[in-house]
């Protein structure tokens, strides 16, 4: 059973990513970010919650690399982390230029996009992103 | 520290029948047909005639379609004017769950006696492994479709991926993981019912390959095509059947959500914490007072978080707890009797709930574990999403 119903949150989301955008909701009034997994603000109208452009700076939480090919799309060795973003939001997503020897836990890492979209790629220094 | 004062409980369902399909890697009949076998089985242990059960409850794995297991198995088993009949899907929580529902509703007074049943066919041909089948991508991170885009899939990856936080957190090893499925192994090794019985060591265990890093080979369950059923009747019947009484205690759940936001921590702190706090204060024991325990246990990981979440040993200190021995044959805390999922087999929720049956019972034959007094079972679905448990012993009240 494989169907994944898609919602007009998950739609404007993935819209962004596809325009090569990471947006996260942020309450405009507190400036806080909501996680990803708390959607009542869409499904209720809350106009005071908009995706915002995020800063695309994050850490690493948790990795895994996976070393069983299960689709041709994702050649293996494929490596995913866990990111919490600078503004608070958590979500799962490839790794690239990070050989699976090399990635850990505790990496500053930054936003990119690639043919199959969002990547992180370990942080070049502090103070100078890589950003594009 | 103050001791609580204990209430004691006399128990007033329980379990009275268990009954197995065949089970095989290889394919050996439909879901429907599996769990029609198992039903019977059941029944059949349980001293009943299937005209004498008048509840049922369904639980097909989230891997089938709905009808592969359809309501209309009651039709199939000739079950007429049930009092109870569901199809129930909570993931992995709910084999436990038809368990807690199936003793509610014969407390209730709506039923005499209910048929719970699981039933799977992961396995699909001759060199089918279970990977496939469970290849699917978990939702964790909130939007829908995301994990497949970004080509994280399968319960494998979303464990795996939890399994390092822990490791990052609390500095669990690879050879804790290890440990716990070499206990797996060595408890296997005692049941004629497991597939996975061939002694290993902590080198086959290390040698073995990666699936998801951090987990190898046999940190994975060991899928299997089959299905189990139970019976679930009052006490007062239950001691009148052939079978020693499996009398549940005690039963909580715990679905905690998630916000996906900094502090909230879905790998570690996991609603098993609330679940067990619930069936131990529904039982009126403590966590000290279990003898054993039959997790939910598709992956290592989560049986060594099981007894964090459990209250059976300090926060992040479950695999040392594991790697000291003493969830392995002769330790003080036994938990998987039977080899779990990983090295016994996988039917989801049935397999600790079928291994709890046989060890209240005393029957395990050379895996029977003396101190069976009281037995934590626990559900698991989602990745660490859902849980549920129920506490069972072989005697009536709790001293």
């Amino acid at each position: 059973m494989d169907s994944t119903f898609f919602h007009r949150y998950d739609e404007e989301f993935l819209a962004f990513i596809a325009a090569g955008e990471l947006r996260i909701p942020v309450h405009t009034e507190t400036g806080r970010a909501l996680g990803l997994h708390q959607r009542a603000w869409c499904v209720a109208g809350d106009h005071y919650v908009q995706w915002r452009p995020a800063s695309g700076r994050g850490a690493v939480l948790s990795f895994t690399v996976t070393r069983r090919p299960y689709t041709p799309e994702f050649p293996v060795p494929l490596v995913h982390g866990l990111i919490e973003l600078a503004e608070g939001p958590r979500l799962i997503c490839r790794l690239d230029g990070v050989t699976p020897e090399a990635v850990a836990v505790g990496q500053a890492v930054h936003a990119h996009f690639d043919r199959q979209g969002l990547v992180f790629r370990p942080a070049l220094d502090d103070g100078n992103k890589a950003d594009k | 520290m103050v001791t609580r004062m204990k209430k004691k409980t006399r128990a007033r369902a329980a379990i009275a029948g268990l009954g197995f399909s065949a089970m095989s890697r290889q394919p050996i009949g439909t879901i429907r047909e599996l769990a029609a076998t198992a039903v019977a089985a059941a029944a059949a242990d349980a001293g009943l005639r299937l005209q004498d059960i008048d509840g049922l409850l369904l639980n097909k794995s989230p891997t089938a379609e709905p009808e592969e297991l359809p309501l209309r198995l009651q039709n199939d088993l000739g079950l007429r004017d049930l009092g109870l009949l569901a199809a129930m899907d909570s993931e992995g929580s709910t084999a436990v769950q038809m368990v807690q529902y199936a003793a509610m509703a014969v407390r209730e007074g709506l039923v005499k006696s209910v048929a719970c049943v699981f039933a799977d066919t992961p396995l699909k041909g001759p060199r089918a492994g279970g990977g496939d089948a469970f290849a699917l991508a978990m939702p964790l991170t909130g939007v829908e479709g995301w994990e497949a885009q970004q080509g994280f899939l399968g319960a494998t990856a979303a464990y795996a991926l939890a399994a390092r936080r822990h490791m990052a957190l609390y500095g669990s090893t690879a050879e804790q993981l290890g440990a716990y499925a070499l206990a797996c192994r060595q408890w296997a090794a005692l049941n004629p019912q497991a597939f996975l019985r061939k002694p290993m060591t902590m080198d086959d265990y290390l040698a073995s390959p990666f699936v998801v890093e951090p987990f190898r080979v046999f940190d994975c369950c060991f899928p299997v095509n089959g299905a189990v059923a139970l019976i679930i009747t009052s006490a007062d019947r239950a001691v009148d059947g052939p079978q020693p009484p499996v009398f549940i205690h005690g039963m909580g759940q715990g679905h905690r959500g998630r916000s996906g936001l900094s502090g909230d921590d879905p790998e570690v702190f996991t609603g098993a914490i609330q679940a067990g706090q619930i069936a131990y204060r529904s039982a009126g024991v403590n966590a000290s007072d279990v003898t054993q325990c039959q997790f939910y246990d598709a992956f290592s990981y989560a049986g060594i978080l099981g007894l964090e979440a459990y209250g059976l040993c300090p926060r992040g200190e479950g695999g040392a707890f594991v790697a000291q021995g003493h969830t392995a044959p002769g330790g003080k805390l036994p938990v998987n009797t039977g080899g779990g999922h990983l090295s016994g087999f996988y039917l989801q929720g049935m397999t600790p709930l079928s291994e709890a049956v046989i060890q209240a019972r005393g029957a395990g034959g050379a895996r029977q574990v003396v101190r069976n007094d009281l037995i934590l079972v626990t559900g698991n679905g989602g990745c660490l999403d859902y849980h549920t448990c129920v506490l069972v012993s072989p005697h009536r009240t709790l001293a």
